[in-house]
């Protein structure tokens, strides 16, 4: 075997076959980087995208300034978000070839596109997810990647069967400030961990519908495809506009999922609890509060607030995290700020200047995957255990119920109404 | 039985029976609502949600009527898919021959969801059907159901059937496939997965398959992952480098790393990598033949990977690698390899290499703190080639311990090239500074100190003396600031005048009292200063010395530094003095800076002297942003009043294993004998913290956790009168006023005006107010408020921590 690998062969390779993409482009050879490590065309990671609200489009922003990746589609239901997006890319590539589409299809179907952003509504990710998989593109998802347990069961057991690189949009494992505080946590610096504390956003849910407006027309706002998996409801441009967040049917375990999926992760990163949860979950009588305790005997709180003057917090942006040992503390957020006891720690504190919502090494990770095909940071196991967390916290919330759960079996003990939570119906004609 | 368990159980029992009843009374009337003609939409959505969680059987009827139901039918399988009763999937299979189209689909999807087998021969059929998303619905749940005559199905249309339908079969014979594992059943497994490779399928659900084939049968399919690694396909390359990294076993390693060498480049380059994930040594052997690579991207590849997996073998190789173009790429592999033998490595290899290599070398040891080399690099340090004694001073700078003080001295006073005197310097301070008795540190200078007549050495010896800074240190640095060399006097008063505590204070004064050279005047009267504010911790004693530096600050640029650090002495004499030079018209915009920054810090005990201050500032100071300043120090005043602002702390206080809780109750002095000789008050600062002017931060007077500190203040008022507490407490709080405790809350919480209101009556006259603070973590903070009971300021009241004020 002499023949040197070009990405674009493979392409050949694959001619005639139907939706059918090959997700792997080989590793860049140096001696193909250009001046300026500008990387040639045949050799670039091709990049689709799914659903590019504001969230989005500062995500595809970082990946735009990879230089070994190359955008080629914008998919969205929405016409003002594709045209936005399409202009976007244009606007970079001082070209005009960035293809916009409103069905995902389409876009899954090309065979020169190996990877694809989803940034849908969250009731869209997994689903999505799973359809881009089947297709054999490799996936970054933001967060939360379902919105419900089996979603996130599906979501998994998808990416494994189909081998596809997959990277939760979890990118605070990829920040400094946070890589230093669970560093901390990890190495026995704090001594022996006994309580972790997530702060989530504030829990709500919504059930009511809003009224019903006339349907625009398709080429405007594609209402079916909108709601996709998401049970029938009339439609109302306030949910296009981001006003779908809170509703149960879109939404993520009663909004739980909006920071939880991100610093629960980060909990469970530090206690090395990748690939288990916590087994019982406890509601605070205020309700604020979501006391839960690993098997070991480890508590996690999810707690609101997070914001300076709201709550125990210290202030250090949103997002915030405090790992707690016998022998120390630390406690982060997204202003890079770290605190921490003892003070003896303070010879080993860097300066973090990247804000936790910064996607870039998170993505770069994920790029560096879909060429050597290792498993990223926030890989479909880690996305389950941690989702799952989240997911059981936030039924112990809406059943106000002490739950216990087996991480095992990822089930409810002796609790039919938790279980019955874990998955939802789809509407027709989906189906992962 | 005892009683009370039994009455324990029937109220049990009696819980469970009403919230069962509860959801059954429930369900009734979500059925009702499915039912109603003039329920809405929006009710029978909710109704069947709610169903989903606590129906049963009884509602499967209701639900299923919804089945056909446009917008409905999605809520109705939403009710039923999670019900665990044979009546719901009977119910499904009816709706069968009911529905069409997408609503069939649905029906369909939820029949696969349910994994009903009694509904396969039905779902056989429905993959022949004319509307797609029916055919591919119940393909897919055949897949999801998964029994043979299932898969035997899916296995058909693998052989004969076209797209989009043979890619839908792929996707459900490999769910198929998992739910065989699941139930045992692997090699039925893997001859599922053999039928898709033969198929026609698209090449991406043939490398699934390939791929999870080879996952299934582990280190049985090593012959298989080699196949594809070597096939010259990418996407099955792809499905390799993935199962490399779940198969485990030392077999499997070593047999990849046997193959590195009959692949492309490419390939070698990603099986690297993938060699690398599986964190195997074994695999060591096989990667460094290839860092002999003609690629550049093997060959560094390769460089990198020794750095992560290698061993001691892997030094020479990485040594010999950093003589080349690949360097870089070498010396980080040798700063992060981890294996016994390592650093032993490393120093033979720096000692044989050249200059260039040499000092990399020399900084990759000290960049893994291997203090081992310290011995070699005491010799590298004598080395006439600048670039590597200048390497091997700074890595002793972090590595050398107190046994090299003496070695590095004789190094450093036989110094030749003054260009690397400061790495010397820096060594030497570094090695004393670790002995463990301070008195010995400076031993090994002093004994060359006055045995040599090198200048430029002596110098050097007194710049490390000041660094070390010990007593001794300062004796034999006090006694060269009177040395006869110009050069030594002046290196003398330069270590004096950076010398790290007060003691240097006096010698200072004395220089400015007796140097006429203007360059030692400034030197020491900058030292002077810095150390002035941090000669005691009684800002008292701080004023005293700023009064004698005051004598020999006559020049503005003197009198501005004095200022500077006067600034940061908050007491009242300070801010006297700082009034004082406003009327200097060339410092007045620096002795404003100053009065301001003295003011916030002292406005809560002393609001009339700030007062006039800020006045005074505001009538004098032309720069609006400076009067900016003051009238913001005037509005926090402002806002401050009716809290009490100024206070004294003493403590803190704390008790081996006791929790701030516990603190809570434990008595401390100060609340037996607040005025007992050995307690220490100390004036606390308010409004420390920016918009808050009224807030007491005891954390940043103390710090720490678990602990109490008290604060107390006297409150006078011109008669008895009725008054209200408005106190905020981070964390537990007890009050007295007077003798008589009149508060106590053992929280943990942040402090918030107004956290505790309590009414109470003023006594007329000055009264102590003492205050117990209890530290649980994070915050420590205090804030008191006493006004009328109606919320105005009670009058002519007034606090302060002198009451005869």
């Amino acid at each position: 075997m002499s023949r040197k690998i070009n990405r674009r062969k493979f392409i050949g390779m694959a001619g005639g076959l139907t939706a059918s993409a090959i997700a792997m482009p080989t590793i860049i050879p140096a001696s193909v980087l250009g001046k300026n490590g500008a990387v040639a065309p045949s050799n670039k990671i091709t990049l689709g995208a799914i659903g590019i609200g504001p969230r989005g489009r500062y995500v595809l922003n970082c990946m735009l300034d990879q230089p070994d990746v190359q955008f080629l589609t914008i998919c969205d239901v929405q016409a003002s978000r594709r045209e936005e997006v399409k202009a976007m890319a244009d606007a970079k590539y001082g070209n005009t070839d960035c293809v916009a589409c409103n069905d995902m299809f389409e876009l899954l179907a090309r065979k020169d596109i190996d990877s694809v952003l989803i940034a849908t509504g969250d009731h869209w990710h997994a689903l999505a997810s799973i359809i881009a998989a089947k297709a054999g593109k490799d996936i970054y998802s933001e967060k939360p990647c379902g919105i419900t347990i089996g979603d996130c069961q599906d979501l998994a057991d998808t990416m494994h069967r189909y081998g596809t690189v997959f990277q939760a949009g979890t990118q605070r494992r990829s920040i400094g400030n946070f890589q230093f505080a669970v560093h901390l946590a990890q190495s026995g610096k704090l001594g022996r961990l006994h309580t972790l504390h997530a702060s989530i956003y504030k829990l709500r849910v919504l059930h009511d519908w809003l009224p019903e407006e006339p349907l625009p027309s398709k080429d405007i706002v594609d209402w079916d495809r909108w709601l996709g998996p998401a049970p029938w409801r009339p439609y109302n441009q306030k949910y296009v506009h981001g006003g779908w967040r809170g509703y149960f049917d879109f939404d993520s375990g009663a909004t739980l999922l909006d920071w939880g999926a991100h610093t629960v992760d980060l909990c469970q990163w530090a206690m090395g609890a990748d690939g288990t949860t916590p087994t019982t979950y406890e509601v605070s009588p205020d309700g604020n509060t979501i006391h839960a305790k690993y098997a070991n005997g480890v508590k996690l709180i999810m707690r609101q607030g997070g914001f300076s003057g709201e709550g125990e917090w210290l202030g250090l942006g949103t997002c915030p995290v405090r790992f707690e040992g016998d022998e120390g503390w630390v406690e982060t957020g997204d202003s890079g700020q770290i605190k921490f006891y003892p003070e003896s720690l303070a010879k080993e504190r860097k300066k973090f200047t990247e804000r936790g919502t910064h996607p870039a090494q998170h993505t770069r990770n994920f790029f560096d995957c879909v060429k050597s095909r290792a498993m990223t940071t926030c890989n479909q196991d880690v996305m389950r255990s941690s989702h799952i967390a989240c997911h059981t916290a936030a039924i112990a919330w809406q059943l106000n119920q002490k739950v216990t759960f087996d991480p095992t079996t990822e089930t409810f003990v002796g609790n039919n109404e938790a279980n019955r939570m874990c998955t939802r119906a789809k509407r027709e004609p989906w189906r992962v | 039985m005892k009683k009370w368990l039994r009455l324990t159980i029937v109220l049990i029992t009696l819980l469970a029976v009403a919230v069962s009843v509860y959801s059954q009374e429930n369900e009734d009337q979500w059925i009702e609502i499915l039912g109603k003609a003039d329920a809405t939409q929006h009710d029978k959505a909710r109704a069947c949600q709610q169903l989903a969680l606590y129906g049963s059987g009884k509602c499967v009827p209701a639900l299923a009527a919804l089945l056909k139901d446009e917008f409905l039918g999605v809520y109705a399988r939403y009710g039923l898919e999670p019900i665990k009763d044979p009546a719901v999937d009977k119910a499904l299979r009816e709706a069968i021959d009911k529905v069409q189209g997408k609503l069939l689909a649905g029906v369909i999807n939820s029949i696969g969801v349910r994994r009903d087998p009694a509904a396969v021969d039905s779902l056989i059929s429905l993959t022949s059907d004319p509307s797609p998303e029916v055919a591919d619905a119940a393909i897919g749940a055949l897949g999801q159901i998964a029994t043979d005559h299932a898969i035997e199905k899916l296995e058909s249309i693998l052989k004969s059937g076209k797209e989009p339908l043979l890619s839908t079969a792929v996707d459900a014979c490999l769910n198929s496939a998992d739910r065989l594992i699941i139930n045992n059943r692997k090699q039925d497994a893997i001859k599922l997965y053999e039928a898709v490779r033969k198929s026609n399928a698209p090449e991406h659900l043939l490398s699934a398959a390939t791929y999870s084939l080879i996952r299934t049968q582990g280190v049985d399919a090593l012959s298989l992952l080699i196949d594809q690694l070597k096939s010259g396909n990418p996407a099955m390359t792809a499905v390799a480098l993935r199962a490399i990294r779940e198969i485990r076993g030392e077999d499997v390693s070593r047999a990849l790393a046997s193959e590195l060498k009959k692949l492309t480049p490419d390939v070698q380059t990603l099986l690297i990598k993938a060699l690398v994930d599986r964190n195997d040594p074994t695999v060591c052997k096989g990667i460094e033949k290839l860092v002999k690579s003609k690629d550049d991207g093997v060959r560094q590849e390769a460089l990198g990977a020794l750095g992560k997996i290698g061993n001691v073998d892997s030094v020479a190789i990485l040594v010999k690698a950093a003589e080349g173009d690949d360097a870089d790429i070498a010396l980080a592999s040798l700063r992060i390899l981890q294996s016994d033998g390592v650093d032993s490595d490393i120093i033979t290899g720096m000692k044989k290499s050249e200059s260039k290599l040499k000092a990399k070398l020399i900084d990759i040891l000290a960049d893994r703190h291997c203090s081992a080399a310290s011995p070699a690099l005491i010799i590298e340090a004598a080395s006439e080639d600048q670039t590597v004694a200048r390497a091997a001073f700074k890595a002793l700078s972090t590595l050398a311990g107190p046994d090299d003080t003496s070695a590095l001295v004789e190094l450093l006073v036989n110094l030749k090239d003054d260009s690397i005197r400061n790495s010397s310097e820096n060594a030497v301070a570094s090695a004393a500074l670790k002995i463990n008795d301070t008195n010995k540190r400076a031993d090994a200078v002093l004994s060359r100190l006055n045995a040599i007549d090198n200048n430029s050495a002596r110098c050097s010896l007194l710049r490390v003396l000041g660094r070390i800074a010990n007593k001794q240190a300062f004796d034999a640095v006090v006694n060269a600031v009177g040395d006869k060399d110009e050069s030594i006097k002046d290196a003398a008063i330069r270590a004096m005048a950076d010398w790290p505590d007060a003691s240097a204070l006096e010698p200072l004064l004395n220089i400015l009292k007796s140097t006429d050279n203007d360059l030692h005047r400034t030197l020491a009267l900058r030292g002077a200063v810095r150390l002035a504010g941090q000669a005691s911790e009684e800002p008292q004693n701080n004023i005293e010395s700023f009064i004698r530096l005051t004598e020999f600050a006559k020049r503005p640029d003197d009198k501005k530094l004095v200022l500077s650090g006067l600034a940061d002495i908050p007491h009242p004499e300070a801010l006297k003095m700082a009034v004082n030079e406003l009327a200097d018209e060339k410092v007045r915009s620096e002795a404003a800076l100053a009065v301001i920054k003295i003011a916030r810090n002292i406005s809560g005990h002393n609001p009339g002297p700030t007062r006039e201050a800020m006045d005074r500032i505001l009538k004098e100071v032309p720069d609006n942003g400076v009067k900016e300043m003051a009238r913001t120090v005037l509005r926090g005043m402002d806002e401050a009043q009716s809290f009490l602002t100024a206070w004294e702390a003493c403590g803190p206080f704390e008790k081996d294993g006791a929790a701030y809780s516990q603190l809570f109750d434990v008595v401390f002095e100060p609340e037996t004998n607040a005025s007992a000789t050995s307690l220490k008050w100390k004036p606390i600062a308010s409004g420390t913290t920016a918009g808050k002017p009224w807030l007491i931060d005891v954390l940043k007077f103390y710090g720490g956790e678990q602990k109490v500190a008290y604060l107390r203040t006297w409150i006078f008022s011109p008669e008895e009168q009725p008054a209200r507490m408005e106190l905020g407490s981070d964390d537990g709080v007890k009050v007295w006023l007077g003798n008589k405790m009149i508060h106590a809350n053992n929280a943990a919480r942040a402090a918030v005006p107004g956290n505790d209101k309590k009414d109470i009556d003023v006594p007329k006259g000055w009264t102590p107010l003492l205050v117990k603070l209890t530290q649980n973590n994070l915050g420590w903070e205090l804030v008191v408020k006493i006004c009328g009971r109606d919320g105005n300021a009670l009058p002519n009241f007034r606090s302060s921590i002198n009451p005869d004020r």
